[in-house]
Formats: structure tokens, C-alpha cells, sequence
């Protein structure tokens, strides 16, 4: 599974590259907003990370983009800070699958991207089977 | 290491950047002017012209007028020889060692008194700001005495000597004019040696200088009839050519500080960027490290005390101030995003590194800044023993280290955090109220002290903040306190004690806010209106018709509003009111009803 983080923050980028490579994820890091978008055209990565606030795109256009445009099934887990409700419930309407507030746990974001991921894969063959 | 590093990856753009910076700051230094070495003129541009005769040298030139020889070669940029001078003329420039304005002798030195002469057209004072200026005295109507000659060996045939006990000379005997400027320039005024007038002059005539004085100087009828005077004095050059050569020496000075300042720009800006490039990487590594110990494991204590035994890098960082900073920022960074187990390790990491003693350091520092991100390192880091240096600062001069330690003390230690309210000198700004609130909010209730000391305070700030607190956790237990702080002398104190009530009353508030409704300020009036809204019952209907009734549209609105809210008794003696007015005011009051 390829992972995107998208973390203007280096000590938490760095930590949950870390973390989530420990964790056998292929992990592909950027801070910002610009970055991650030519990086998700790129790699296309099954997860993606991302903050609310960053450099020159935020975490809801990057969001935005995603869903709107070339691929819906990738899951998006938005990192926001305390007081940022708002900028979840736009995430949420734009789209993104998931949320944690700052501080967050490791072991538990880690525990719902696997949820996700499991959702998203048994979705995935059900979607399958219709078609056959 | 780092610097191998640094030479081994060194951007080639960067060096050469560096390398022009480097080439444009030392060749700003080239464009200053270079000082003249050697002889120094005393008027910049008024010399004396020697009109070489046979077999004279440097050095015998330079005898007569009290130079050196390579002084004069120098002075016409000419290359210095010991043979005959082959220019038909050198000018020797009035320089410290050959000339004085002041009759002044040495033992061994000879004066020849040096005139200007006065042109028609030049008064004294433009004498003075154009010409050599300081001239000693009027001598004789246009003449000026402007200064003497010094040398020490006189030939007969050139000077009438000055010497001391002879008579002050005062005839002209030269003139200045040059060859090349007289015939376009109207200027008359000359420099010249002089003689005795007393005698007939007897050498100082200029060999062969018939076309030089037949060009129409007043003074040349003066001249002797031999001429074999062979020194004239050049006047000082046109003043254009002076200013042109001022205006550019300007521009040269103002362009060589310009590029001095754009290559000091330039180094300051490449040092600058090269050691943010330093320390990215260096910060980078630090990161990396950190990281590599919170993300470990379960024996991370033990893991972190054997790196501080080992790792040579991490020892080399933690010598240095800056990185321990640098350290503590990116842990306390590390905390206030990441909770769990891996937020813990951030906390062992701070205390294993000893990085607490650096935060508490700051607290004794002069400087406010440090004071407060020491207190705030402390509190973010959960160092609940360095409670008692922080609630030393609570009465601190300075507001935002009192503002920090008193929110650190309640992030410390919750509700248990507000006995220092007790020694508060100062009242509590509302901005401070507002965030020391919203810590509380995170702290369990059960845990709120008893507050009822804290409404006795006579710190008014206390107070409210206390009846704020009431509100906000629903302290009813309180309530007979708060109904009491309704008699208290300050108008504020009773406003935010009718606001507290709203949020713990009980079947006794609303008439308790009847009787102080006639007594109270128009503000306060306007509060109790509102609780009474909010909280009351059909009991009170009486007393908001009786508000209804009194003249203020504000509290008829008012009162209205409450009313619609009683229930159906209430909406019924609204209306009921209303018909008994009648007109477009009852349709006012009966849209209050619509809107509730």
C-alpha cells in the first residue's frame, strides 16, 4: 500500500513516515500542499494523509481535487488541530473518509487507516461482483 | 564531520557566488582614490612655473625653491633623472616644505615673499573663496601678500632675497598668467614673486619671455626691463574645471560605497544562507535521531541513556545551547501533537536529556521572553515540581510572565491550580479570564475547589472571575453566595452575578432578581429582565406587565419577549395588553411573540 503524507510540520512528517513505514506501508512524504499534489499525480497512491493548513495548497484542495477528479478510491484521513470543526465539516463534504485532532495517537490512526482500508477493499469486490 | 560534509557537497553556484561577492568587495576598495604620495600642495591649484634654463637638473631645481628633485618630477609626472631637464618648463607646486603664510625663519633658510594680484573684476571675499584664500594682507591697492618661499639656496639672478633684516619687499617682478589661458579668459589676477622695490630689481626676469608678457597684464609695464626672470606663479585653473573635477570625485565616492554596500549585501546574504543551510541539515539529523528514540520501543528509557553513552552526535548537539533548544522545540512540538504512547516517549526523551533543568534555567533569566517559554516548556512538559518557581512569577511586574505562570498553573494542576488566585495583586485582564477558562474546561469538575473565599476577595477581577467560573461548571451549591455578591457596591460584580444566576437558579432566583430589579443600575435592570425571561415562570407575569407598562421601548420589548415565554398565561396577558393599547405599537409587542 503506497501512503502519501501531506505535513508542513517535519517532526510529525518525519514521525508518521517513520511510524507508518515501520508498519510496512510504502510511504511517500511532502510538506506542502504543492508538492503533494504533483505527488499524488505521480505515484497515486492508495492513502493519503493530509494536514488542513499548509503552503500554498491546503488539505481541503488537495481533497477537493482528489474527489473530484481522477481517483475517488483513494482514502483521505484529515489531520486537524483543535478549533478547526469547520474545516472538518468541509472535508467531510468534499469528501474525506476520516479525521483525527491534534495531539493523535499514532496507534490509533494507524488502527482506523486499516479500517478504511478494509472498508474500502470489501466495497471494492463488492463493486466487482456487481458487474459480473 | 559537518564539515567535510559541507566542502564535499558545496554548491558549485554557491562558490562561485561567493567568489564574485568576494572579487566585487575588495574592488570596491580600488575605486576609492588613491592618496597622492610625496608632495602636498598647500593650494591645490596654484602652482609656480619654472621655465628651465640650460644644464639645470631636478635637483638644482629643486634647490632653489626649498624641494626635492623627485618631488618636482613626481609633481609633473615625470620620471625622476639626475641629467639636464628637458621640458621647456616644470611647475612646482607650493607645498608645507617650501611655503608658509607667515614670515616665519628658520637658521639656515632663506623667504621670498610670494604676491597675488588682485584682477579688477575680484573683490576680497571672492578673493578669499575662490582663489588662495587666506591672503595675509593687503600689501599695496590689488596686491596681496600670500605667502613666502622657503629655500635655502637663492641664485642672484633669480630672486631679490627676503632675508631676514632686509626690507619687506613689495614690487612685483613676475606674473602668473598662463600662456595658454590668457588669451580667453578675463581673468586679470597673478601670483608672483617679488623683489625689492626699494632697489632696481635685479634678476627675476623670465628669459625669453617677451610673448609671454606682451599679452596685456596691467602689472607687465612694471616688469623690469631685463627680462631674465625665469619663475612665474601659475594662477589657480578655471573654476569650471575645477567643479567638473569635484562633481566626479563625488560620483567615484558615491559609487564605490554603493558597490561596497551591494557587496557587503551580497556576503552578508550568502553567509546568511549557508548557514541556514547548515543548520537545516544539522536540524535535519538532530530529527531524524529524536525520532528513531521515540519510535523504539518498550525499552526506551534504557535505549536513551545507552545513545548518551555512544552516539558521539548526539553528545556533540546537546554541548551546544542552540541545539538543546533546537531539541527542546521539536519535543514540546512533538507533545502538543502526538499523544498516546509515542507522546509519553517525547516526555521520557525531554527528562533523559535533562532538558527540564534548561527550561527552569530560563526562568531565571532578565529577559521576559525567556522567562515566559520557560514557564510554558514546563507546563506543556507536565513538570508538576517546578510548581513553586512558577507560582513565584503569578505577582510578576510583567504582565504576560504573570498571564503565563498563572495559565501554567492551572495546565499543571486543573481546579487545584486556583488557589493562587488568593495572592493576586493584580486584576485579571478578560482576555485572561477567557483563556484561563478555557484550560479549566478541560480539567474534570469534580475536582473545583471550594470558591466561596474567592467571592470575598477584594480583588473585583477575582470576583467576576469567580462568577464566571460558577456559571460555567453550574456550581449551584453556590447559589446563596452569588445572591449575595447581588448587594456587592460594584455595578460589574452584580451584572455577572445576575448572568451567573441564570445558569444556577433555582425556585427562589427570579423573585430574588424582582426585589433588586428597583434599586439597580439601568444595565443591570436590562440583565434581570433577560434571566428573568429565560428562567422564570408564570409567577412572574406580573412584574414583566408592570415592566411593559414603563415608558422605555427597551424594556417593553423586553418584557414582551418575556412574556411570550411564560407559557400560555403569559402569551395571553401579552395580547391582552396589547388590544388594550391598540395601534401600531401593540403590533410591535405581538411580533416579540412571533419571534420567540
Amino acid at each position: 500500500m503506497v501512503m502519501l503524507i501531506a505535513e508542513d510540520d517535519p517532526l510529525i512528517s518525519m514521525t508518521l513516515e517513520t511510524f507508518f513505514t515501520k508498519e510496512g506501508y510504502k510511504v511517500i512524504s511532502t510538506n506542502n500542499g504543492r508538492e503533494a499534489m504533483l505527488k499524488i499525480e505521480e505515484h497515486l497512491p492508495d492513502i493519503i494523509l493530509t494536514d488542513v493548513m499548509m503552503p500554498f495548497y491546503s488539505g481541503l484542495e488537495i481533497i477537493a481535487k482528489i474527489k473530484s477528479g481522477f481517483n475517488k478510491k483513494i482514502i483521505v484521513v484529515v489531520l486537524s488541530a483543535m478549533g478547526q470543526e469547520s474545516a472538518v465539516k468541509e472535508a467531510f463534504e468534499l469528501g474525506a473518509d476520516d479525521y483525527v485532532t491534534k495531539p493523535f495517537s499514532l496507534a490509533e490512526l494507524s488502527l482506523r487507516v486499516k479500517r478504511l482500508v478494509k472498508v474500502r477493499g470489501r466495497n471494492t469486490v463488492l463493486q466487482l461482483d456487481e458487474k459480473f | 564531520m559537518s564539515a567535510i560534509f559541507i566542502f564535499s557537497n558545496g554548491d558549485k553556484n554557491r562558490f562561485l557566488r561567493v567568489s564574485f561577492t568576494l572579487i566585487l568587495f575588495l574592488s570596491s576598495f580600488s575605486l576609492f582614490p588613491q592618496k597622492k604620495s610625496g608632495t602636498t600642495n598647500v593650494f591645490p591649484n596654484v602652482h609656480l612655473k619654472h621655465i628651465v634654463l640650460p644644464h639645470e637638473t631636478f635637483t638644482t631645481i629643486g634647490q632653489l625653491y626649498g624641494i626635492r628633485g623627485e618631488d618636482i618630477a613626481e609633481y609633473n609626472n615625470l620620471e625622476y633623472y639626475d641629467e639636464e631637464v628637458i621640458p621647456k618648463y616644470v611647475t612646482i607646486p607650493l607645498s608645507k616644505q617650501n611655503f608658509s603664510k607667515e614670515k616665519r625663519v628658520f637658521s639656515n633658510e632663506l623667504l621670498v615673499p610670494l604676491y597675488y594680484i588682485r584682477g579688477n573684476a575680484k573683490t576680497l571675499f571672492r578673493l578669499k573663496k575662490n582663489g588662495p584664500n587666506k591672503m595675509v594682507r593687503r600689501v599695496n591697492g590689488r596686491i596681496l601678500l600670500a605667502g613666502y618661499l622657503h629655500t635655502t639656496k637663492v641664485d642672484q639672478k633669480v630672486f631679490q632675497i627676503a632675508s631676514p633684516g632686509t626690507p619687506e619687499p613689495t614690487a612685483i617682478v613676475g606674473y602668473s598668467k598662463r600662456k595658454d589661458t590668457v588669451s580667453n579668459t578675463k581673468q586679470k589676477d597673478k601670483f608672483s614673486l617679488a623683489s625689492n622695490q626699494q632697489t632696481t630689481p635685479v634678476a627675476t626676469v623670465i628669459k625669453n619671455k617677451a610673448n609671454f608678457l606682451s599679452k596685456g597684464a596691467p602689472l607687465i609695464t612694471r616688469l623690469p626691463e631685463k627680462k631674465e626672470a625665469f619663475a612665474e606663479v601659475i594662477e589657480p585653473q578655471p573654476r569650471s574645471v575645477s567643479r567638473v573635477q569635484k562633481v566626479l570625485f563625488l560620483v567615484k565616492v558615491q559609487l564605490s560605497i554603493s558597490i561596497f554596500l551591494v557587496a557587503l549585501i551580497f556576503l552578508y546574504t550568502a553567509i546568511r544562507n549557508r548557514k541556514e543551510i547548515l543548520n537545516a541539515k544539522l536540524n535535519g539529523s538532530i530529527r531524524k535521531v529524536l525520532i528513531d528514540e521515540i519510535l523504539g520501543g518498550n525499552s526506551f528509557s534504557g535505549r536513551i541513556n545507552k545513545a548518551l553513552s555512544t552516539s558521539l552526535f548526539l553528545k556533540k548537539q546537546l554541548s551546544k545551547k542552540a541545539n538543546r533548544q533546537f531539541i527542546i522545540d521539536e519535543i514540546i512540538n512533538g507533545r502538543k501533537s502526538i499523544k498516546g504512547e509515542v507522546g509519553d516517549n517525547f516526555l521520557k526523551l525531554y527528562l533523559a536529556l535533562n532538558l527540564d533543568k534548561d527550561s527552569a534555567n530560563k526562568l531565571k533569566s532578565k529577559n521576559w521572553n525567556n522567562v515566559v517559554k520557560g514557564i510554558q516548556e514546563l507546563a506543556i512538559m507536565e513538570q508538576n515540581h517546578k510548581m513553586t518557581e512558577i507560582f513565584r512569577e503569578i505577582n510578576s511586574k510583567n504582565e504576560f510572565i504573570r498571564m503565563e505562570a498563572q495559565s501554567a498553573l492551572l495546565r499543571l494542576s486543573g481546579f487545584g491550580g486556583l488557589w493562587f488566585l488568593n495572592v493576586l495583586n493584580y486584576p485579571i485582564s478578560e482576555w485572561q479570564q477567557v483563556k484561563l477558562l478555557s484550560i479549566l474546561a478541560t480539567s474534570p469538575v469534580s475536582d473545583i475547589p471550594d470558591l466561596r473565599l474567592l467571592l470575598d476577595s477584594p480583588n473585583q477581577s477575582l470576583v467576576i472571575f469567580t462568577l464566571k467560573l460558577i456559571g460555567l461548571f453550574k456550581q449551584r451549591t453556590m447559589h446563596n453566595e452569588v445572591v449575595k455578591a447581588l448587594g456587592n457596591k460594584s455595578e460589574a460584580i452584580r451584572f455577572f452575578a445576575v448572568k451567573c444566576l441564570k445558569e444556577i437558579h433555582n425556585e427562589y432566583t427570579a423573585s430574588v432578581l424582582i426585589r433588586r430589579f428597583a434599586t439597580e443600575t439601568r444595565r443591570n435592570k436590562i440583565a434581570i429582565v433577560k434571566v428573568i425571561g429565560e428562567i422564570g415562570d408564570q409567577g412572574q407575569t406580573d412584574f414583566l406587565l408592570d415592566v411593559l407598562s414603563l415608558g422605555d421601548d427597551t424594556f417593553r420589548i423586553l418584557a414582551a419577549t418575556a412574556l411570550s415565554k411564560q407559557g400560555i398565561k403569559g402569551n395571553y396577558l401579552l395580547e391582552e395588553y396589547c388590544d388594550k393599547i391598540g395601534g401600531q405599537y401593540s403590533e410591535i409587542l405581538l411580533h416579540t411573540k412571533s419571534a420567540v
